[in-house]
């Protein structure tokens, strides 16, 4: 078992600790769940988000490493920026979604996902050429990682009203030195901190003093399922294209270095086996990964991720699609535990 | 924390005997492993209980999980007030967090429950 350098600071606030990917982390702390989500919906919360991978690649040839993996265009990224984007092996297939940032022109920072944090530095690693400059170093157990969500960030963190959303800069908190990108996975505004490891408590110490309410991965799911955002295992995996999941939008086809160019491309032109849509109950319950999807009396999918959401007082989800109409209202229902609840297709956004 | 007037089961439900009927719920420990409980499925006025069967379901924003009956008995009333304020159960599950009330069919069936002692216990393990 792993534990971040906030372990301490969790026990001391009665979290609720779980094993996350081989992490120790808080599922909630003692007022729970639904009022974590409030916080970052009306306030401002923060997570710990050590256990996510977090990678530098540098030297003579990075870019090109990385363009062959990374669907976006790198000569149109400048320094200090961060973007979202998927990760796709030579055969197309979803590796992980995750968080680049430019640091210097020449090194960049990828933010992955906990579970598919080695895949990625194999697959990286196995494909640069025998005398090559470039270095990989994982940085994820030398750093800790604080996310500061919700729309008083700025009030706590005065900073980030000079930084526009999805920028990576180095700056002080307090005495600590961080740096900070303006990215999260809340649909709040906000940051992600990252720090030594030495700092990391002292920083989440100093955040819970100026009444920043701490939250668990529990008040996070909610919160990306509320804004609609993928998770990896749940909506992503190595069988599911990026246009089945919306994720068309984050490709740049003028990377031409990336190895699945081709088969993305053609992906691209051809129809979807299945589609990921948001939806919402109209009635009670609460849908739960792998409940069966009927438009009338036909099965036509299947939910890959859903919860209570407190702040439309109701369930909602995430669910692929295949052979069914996917047009935001359509009427569906979904069997919950031998139950069928009627339920409907909505837009991403439910806040 | 815990009432001592009750009997419980090992699935974490509680039954109060009162003259006239029982009252049904979940205890603290259930209560707090669920967290936040947003939704409660429980059968209708009028359907029977059977001890230690499945009668319903409760469910948090977490998980789901099934509830059973500490006495066997015929339903009379079910708090309604949990459907708006399912959060009543997180805050007062002892009292104003009662999920139904039932007529007992056989009171020798308290005699299969925990008392007090014996439910600390068993909390105490896990």
């Amino acid at each position: 078992m792993l534990y971040t350098s906030l372990y301490k600071n969790h026990k001391n606030l009665d979290a609720k600790l779980v094993e996350f990917n081989g992490f120790m982390m808080p599922l909630n702390y003692k007022d729970g769940i639904v009022s974590e989500v409030i916080s970052v919906r009306k306030n401002v919360g923060m997570f710990d988000v050590s256990h996510m991978g977090r990678i530098i690649i540098g030297g003579k040839g990075s870019k090109k490493i990385i363009s062959k993996f990374l669907s976006i265009d790198l000569d149109d990224f400048d320094i200090g920026k961060s973007k979202y984007t998927i990760f796709l092996n030579k055969e197309c297939q979803i590796l992980d979604d995750l968080i680049i940032s430019n640091l210097d022109g020449n090194t960049f920072l990828l933010v992955v996902n906990a579970s598919n944090r080695s895949k990625i530095i194999k697959t990286i690693s196995s494909n640069i050429d025998y005398g090559s400059d470039i270095q990989i170093i994982d940085d994820t157990s030398l750093t800790s990682m604080i996310a500061v969500q919700g729309p008083k960030s700025s009030e706590i963190l005065p900073i980030l009203k000079t930084i526009d959303k999805y920028q990576i800069k180095k700056t002080f908190i307090d005495k600590y030195e961080v740096t900070i990108s303006t990215t999260g996975y809340t649909g709040e505004n906000g940051c992600e901190i990252i720090c030594s490891n030495a700092d990391a408590p002292h920083i989440w110490n100093l955040l819970y003093e100026k009444k920043v309410n701490p939250c668990g991965l529990g008040a996070r799911d909610v919160l990306r399922l509320e804004v609609s955002l993928p998770l990896y295992g749940n909506e992503l995996n190595l069988e599911t294209n990026p246009f089945e999941v919306n994720l068309g939008r984050f490709i740049d086809f003028s990377n031409k270095d990336l190895l699945s160019y081709e088969k993305l491309y053609s992906l691209s032109k051809n129809k979807l086996r299945k589609k990921l849509v948001s939806f919402k109950m109209t009635s009670k319950g609460i849908p739960r990964k792998d409940y069966k999807i009927y438009d009338g009396e036909k099965i036509v999918g299947f939910v890959t991720s859903g919860t209570f959401s407190s702040n439309l007082g109701l369930g909602i989800g995430l669910g692929f699609i295949s052979g069914g109409s996917t047009k935001i209202g359509r009427k569906i229902s979904i069997d919950i535990r031998g139950k069928t609840q009627s339920a409907e297709i909505a837009k991403r956004r439910f806040v | 924390m815990y009432p001592k007037e009750i009997k419980y089961t090992k699935d974490h439900e509680w039954v109060r005997v009162n003259e006239d009927f029982a009252e049904i719920g979940i205890t603290v420990f259930a209560e707090q492993l669920l967290g936040d409980v947003v939704f409660v499925d429980l059968p209708d006025v009028g359907e029977d209980l059977v001890q230690f069967s499945k009668f319903g379901e409760i469910e948090s924003v977490k998980a789901v999980s099934d509830l059973f009956a500490p006495i066997s008995g015929e339903i009379i009333e079910k708090n309604i007030d949990i459907d708006k304020f399912p959060e009543t159960i997180n805050n007062d599950p002892f009292h104003k967090g009662w999920l139904l009330r039932v007529k007992i069919k056989d009171n020798s069936e308290l005699e299969q429950l925990l008392n007090l002692k014996d439910y600390e216990k068993l909390i105490d393990e896990k």
